[in-house]
């Protein structure tokens, strides 16, 4: 996959859990699950919204393009 | 919902009421005239007239049957699923290999017909095509529509 998500790394970074992020940005624990592991097909600007401004990031934090 | 619980119901009544005319079709026509080789001198297949019919008969209420299993996935798993999209393609491809076998069957024995029969049967045969080309069509739909769905479904 081209586009890595490194959802990881800033939730270390910030050290939060995945449960109270999800809970913050309003998505279940399921889906920031599949978003984590790079099977999701497409984010939403309000999800990725709201995951920036939970962990005070930009949106180049979390995603990384990664040629093949 | 409820539309396709009716047409389920419906076509598990007609694919009973078939079944049984089939059964009943073997055991007063197929079977007598195979033990007695009953001579039809009218008739291209002779003796086997009855067992060709009643196979294009089973023919169709296999790809009837089919089309049930599918409308049964559909109430049973939603509208969307790889099942149903299978059981509609093969019920397709069923009535299209029944309306050109019927087709082949009027061509051999076309000297047995009257023209109107002739007609009325190819223009019922090229419906059954349609239908089947129908059904081929509705399971690309169920196939794409599926694909919409894990898209929508994986979009966080």
């Amino acid at each position: 996959m081209a586009i890595i998500v490194n959802l990881d790394v800033m939730l270390a970074k910030r050290k939060m859990k995945s449960k109270d992020l999800a809970e913050i940005v309003g998505i279940t624990t399921a889906n920031l699950s599949i978003l984590k592991s790079g099977k999701a097909k497409a984010i939403r600007f309000s999800t990725l919204e709201a995951i920036c401004k939970a962990l005070d990031c930009q949106p180049s934090d979390i995603l990384e393009y990664v040629e093949n | 919902m409820k539309k396709v619980k009716l047409l389920y119901r419906l076509l598990v009544f007609i694919n009973i009421l078939t079944i049984i005319l089939i059964g009943v079709q073997t055991v007063f026509l197929v079977i007598p005239d195979l033990f007695r080789a009953k001579a039809y001198e009218e008739n291209v297949f002779g003796s086997f007239n009855h067992l060709v019919l009643t196979s294009l008969l089973a023919l169709i209420v296999t790809g009837s049957f089919k089309i049930q299993q599918g409308i049964h996935y559909i109430i049973k798993d939603g509208f969307f699923n790889p099942k149903s999209e299978m059981k509609f393609n093969l019920a397709g491809k069923i009535f299209i290999g029944f309306a050109l076998s019927r087709l082949l069957y009027i061509i051999i024995t076309m000297g047995t017909f009257k023209l109107n029969e002739i007609i009325n049967d190819s223009i019922l045969a090229f419906v059954v095509v349609l239908l089947g080309i129908g059904l081929l069509i509705f399971a690309d739909f169920i196939k794409n529509g599926g694909i919409l769905k894990e898209e929508n479904e994986l979009t966080i």
